[in-house]
């Protein structure tokens, strides 16, 4: 227990992490209240119309969300009482309790007519069992009815997917501090020569782990819990938890307050699990790099494999036994379900559970074991004796500059690392399959070239065409099927408006053309700037990991003294970090925006490069006569230079920090976090 | 009296052998590792310690006459190590890294604090007690290793350049506290500083990569020496000049 106290003490002590820790709570909160603020104008209304509606019956509460919509839907929306999301969701949610007793006998009916159907019938099938399984499992639910109380807030702690990544890079950076501290200031082997300085000091510090892991789980749930209450509210704590959305088909009898104690010791038990992986990484590791590069391999592959699996899937159980899943306790609760495990139904929570107890024994053996035997101390001192017998080669003092950076400061690795997340970025990049893009594409397409008489003969056509069709359908003259078409047309009718409002815009100037130009509208972000504040985030991000240390690392090593006192002196040696920073700058701008660029006009199509930029109708008034080539080599130049000033910025804080540690948590503080939060 | 029996001892890294049949009995009493940079001196300590393993079925270590792998944390529990001039953590104070090594020490609580301000007296830290080590120079973060080394009252002291960045008047107080205590002890100190050793010690071993070349009292090894000027230094010079 001393140790145990020993260890916490030191933790504590070392102010990156409680730095780390205090900058991702922050980011999980403002995350948290933006993402209420993006999807409720209004949270205080759900509340309002749950107490409204609670003596109501359930005719009266059709009857007021039927009054709520009137208004919404009136000439004078801004006399409404509540905000249109919050009356339509509470609708849906208040729809989906209203049937919850129709629901658990439709259970019971699917169950009957699955036994009775002749190839499911088969006493000793998996389908047989599981379907008597789940009618037992449904049957013990005490609650018939449900009330309506706002959902919002509770939904708001549970299902935070920024809090669970922020929680686990919190409990990553703890991991790193307990476990690598030692060996990379050279204590370990005065610690190992103690009695009980191997396994004993082992299992503290994965105490400590522990201990750390609650806490940090504690402080983002009362975060949320926080914001949740002061935003949506938590309702009624004691109201069964089949009624908050998505948790309809919960088969214990929870109420909220209870499953929220539950899901936070699930979350408790799995981000466990995580740290105590992240140990035996670090254990295993030999430098930062190797620990920062399987740990985000390991995050990364478990996270796709999670979302990209279903549940029901024939590879369901990369889903469900995934490291993912053990902090996602809905994953187990939302629903009833069993797993086939050789033909026989075995419950999700069971097995999941049993996995989880598994691989944390497994993981926690193996910690032990590693860390007492010391093997990974033997293993580094081999690997510097390796070191030694490299070339003895003389160098430039910019490929000195680049090696430093590169090998002994571990950003060749956070550059593969970053290149391979940049490759599924790239990979990812997709256009959006919408009847609008179909229809304004037919358009551009089939008019391309310089606007002339035709161009206007087809625009007074289609504009007589939709006034007809408008007037129609005022006066009420269509039937079923010429109604539908009427609102797949209205998808023509807007990109017709906006192929018409183009040549408005360019119909008086020189050498325009029209050609299909959704492609450069993306690329060069007219209507939304969330592709750009992407790529700015992967740039800055990757600048402030390899930056930071540049001028950094020889302060903490007070090598800048003898740097200064050599013949090149200062002046060079901050020259030569500035053209090092530039370069990386311009590199990662290219490697973000170049295959973006590229990625644009493979699914977009190259037509209209050669035309001025004043052919696109945002761009019809720019001054200057370029082409879009030209706009988008002058617009890429802009950025890079935009992303190179920040980086002489970062580069200006490592060349005061004294310690790289402290280079990189402020320049992520500086520039990524508010990335993030604009992104978010 | 206690015995420290090393037995064809054997270490390899990869393809270099940093030990070759070491072979050796030490008793209550100080010995001297004499050797230049990579003679195998701090393999030797850290094969003793246990924070390295010898080469499979390649000697055995025994501590009064039981094997220390097999005693485990029962002979870590009478040994003290000083392991060469390294970082400790800066954030503790000198008061709070000890009580830390003294629980890794598995000192009883209560006595600890008795314990800690004893050491940190004769290291003469004493008045530095609640400061933090970042704010200690080379000499005093070296006295507070030595200080973790002497924490419950050790019966093997294994200290690799204790005087290293110490002062003359911190080397003379060391060298009396070494010298007293190792009445009923063994010492064994790696050093490269002659003077260190040259009155304390009770036998010196000379080393070159990874072997014994030489050992007995330093009158028995400077007697052998074929110049007139007999000393430890020349007999360094003699064995270890050339390189």
């Amino acid at each position: 227990m001393r140790v145990l106290i020993y260890e916490l003490k030191k933790l504590i002590s070392y102010r990156a992490f409680l730095f780390i820790s205090l900058v991702c709570i922050v980011m999980g909160a403002l995350s948290s209240i933006n993402n209420i603020r993006t999807a409720d104008p209004a949270p205080g209304d759900y509340k309002r119309i749950a107490s409204e509606i609670a003596n109501m019956s359930e005719s009266e509460a059709q009857e007021f969300f039927q009054q709520q919509f009137d208004e919404i839907f009136s000439e004078h929306p801004e006399n409404s009482q509540y905000s249109g999301v919050a009356v339509s969701n509470s609708k849906t949610q208040f729809d989906l309790i209203s049937g919850y007793g129709e629901f658990l006998d439709s259970i019971k009916e699917n169950c009957k007519s699955i036994t009775s159907i002749s190839i499911f019938a088969d006493k000793d099938s998996f389908a047989y069992r599981n379907t008597s399984k789940i009618e037992q499992a449904y049957e013990n639910i005490k609650i018939k009815t449900l009330p309506l109380d706002v959902s919002q807030g509770v939904e708001n702690i549970l299902n935070n997917n920024i809090s669970d990544i922020l929680i686990l890079f919190t409990i990553f950076a703890a991991a790193i501090f307990i476990f690598t501290k030692d060996k990379e200031i050279g204590i370990i082997n005065l610690l190992y020569s103690y009695p009980k300085g191997r396994s004993r000091l082992c299992l503290n510090k994965i105490g400590a782990l522990f201990f750390i892991t609650v806490i940090l789980n504690l402080l983002f749930m009362a975060v949320l819990t926080i914001i949740s209450i002061s935003t949506y509210g938590l309702g009624d704590l004691s109201r069964p938890i089949q009624s908050v959305n998505g948790y309809l088909e919960c088969n214990f009898n929870f109420s909220v307050g209870e499953y929220l104690v539950v899901s936070l010791i699930f979350k408790i038990l799995g981000s466990f699990l995580w740290s105590i992986l992240f140990a035996l990484i670090c254990i295993l590791s030999s430098n930062n790099a190797q620990i920062y590069g399987v740990s985000a391999l390991i995050s990364v592959t478990e996270v796709l494999l999670y979302n990209n699996i279903s549940r029901i899937s024939n590879f369901g159980l990369l889903h469900d036994f995934n490291l993912v899943s053990f902090i996602k306790p809905d994953n187990i609760f939302f629903t009833y379900r069993n797993l086939n495990i050789f033909g026989y139904p075995v419950n999700a929570l069971l097995i999941i559970s049993a996995v989880w107890l598994i691989l944390t024994v497994a993981v926690l053996i193996s910690v032990n074991v590693i860390y007492a035997g010391g093997k990974n101390q033997e293993y580094k001192r081999i690997h510097i004796s390796i070191r030694k017998h490299s070339s003895a080669k003389v160098h430039k003092r910019l490929n000195y500059a680049f090696r430093k950076s590169l090998f002994l400061q571990g950003s060749l690795v956070v550059i593969v690392i970053w290149a391979v997340l940049l490759s599924m970025y790239h990979y990812n990049f997709s256009k959006p399959a919408s009847p609008y893009d179909m229809y304004y594409k037919q358009y551009t397409t089939d008019y391309a070239g310089p606007i002339n008489e035709n161009t206007f003969n087809i625009i007074k056509q289609d504009e007589q065409y939709f006034a007809d069709l408008d007037s129609k359908m005022m006066n009420g003259e269509f039937t079923t099927s010429e109604m539908n078409n009427y609102q797949s047309e209205q998808n023509r009718k807007s990109a017709f408006e906006d192929f018409k409002l183009r040549v408005e815009a360019i119909e008086d100037i020189d050498n325009t053309e029209i050609f299909y130009d959704l492609g450069y509208i993306r690329a060069f972000c007219v209507n939304s700037s969330d592709e750009f504040k992407e790529m700015a985030l992967l740039i800055i991000f990757i600048c402030a990991l390899i930056i930071s240390p540049l001028i950094s690392y020889d302060n903490g090593r007070k090598l800048t003294t003898i740097i200064y006192s050599t013949t090149t002196g200062k002046k060079s040696y901050i020259k030569r970090n500035i053209l090092i920073t530039l370069i990386y700058t311009a590199a990662a701008s290219f490697a973000v925006m170049i295959p973006y660029y590229i990625n644009i006009l493979l699914k977009y199509g190259t037509q209209g490069g050669n035309l001025p930029i004043n052919s696109i109708k945002a761009f019809a008034s720019f001054p200057i006569p370029i082409t879009v080539w030209q706009f988008a080599l002058g617009l890429f130049i802009l950025r890079t230079i935009l992303f190179s000033l920040i980086s002489l910025i970062m580069l200006a804080v490592s060349f005061k920090s004294k310690s790289r540690f402290t280079a990189v948590l402020i320049n992520i503080t500086i520039f990524v976090i508010p990335a993030v939060c604009i992104w978010l | 009296m206690n015995k420290l029996e090393i037995t064809q001892l054997n270490k390899h890294y990869g393809k270099k052998q940093a030990l070759k049949n070491f072979t050796f009995t030490f008793t209550d009493g100080i010995y001297g590792l004499l050797g230049p940079n990579g003679a195998g001196k701090s393999t030797l300590m850290n094969l003793i310690t246990g924070n390295l393993r010898p080469d499979k079925d390649n000697g055995k270590i025994f501590w009064n006459g039981e094997e220390t792998m097999v005693l485990g944390e029962n002979f870590r529990r009478q040994l003290g190590f000083m392991p060469q001039q390294q970082n400790l953590y800066d954030s503790m104070t000198a008061f709070d890294f000890l009580g830390y090594v003294a629980a890794l020490k598995g000192l009883d609580k209560k006595k600890s604090v008795g314990y800690i301000h004893e050491v940190l007296k004769r290291v003469e830290l004493e008045d530095s007690t609640d400061k933090k080590i970042g704010g200690f120079s080379g000499g005093m973060k070296q006295r507070v290793l030595i200080a973790s080394a002497l924490l419950g009252e050790p019966k093997l002291l294994i200290m690799d350049e204790p005087t290293a960045g110490l002062d003359p008047k911190q080397r003379v107080i060391i060298k009396r506290l070494v010298s007293e205590m190792s009445k009923e002890m063994i010492v064994i100190i790696s050093t490269h500083i002659i003077s260190d050793i040259e009155n304390i010690a009770k036998e010196i071993i000379l080393m070159k990569t990874g072997e014994i070349i030489g050992n007995g009292t330093v009158q028995e090894l400077v007697d052998e020496l074929p110049l007139d000027e007999k000393n430890l230094e020349n007999l360094y010079m003699h064995y270890y000049g050339g390189e």
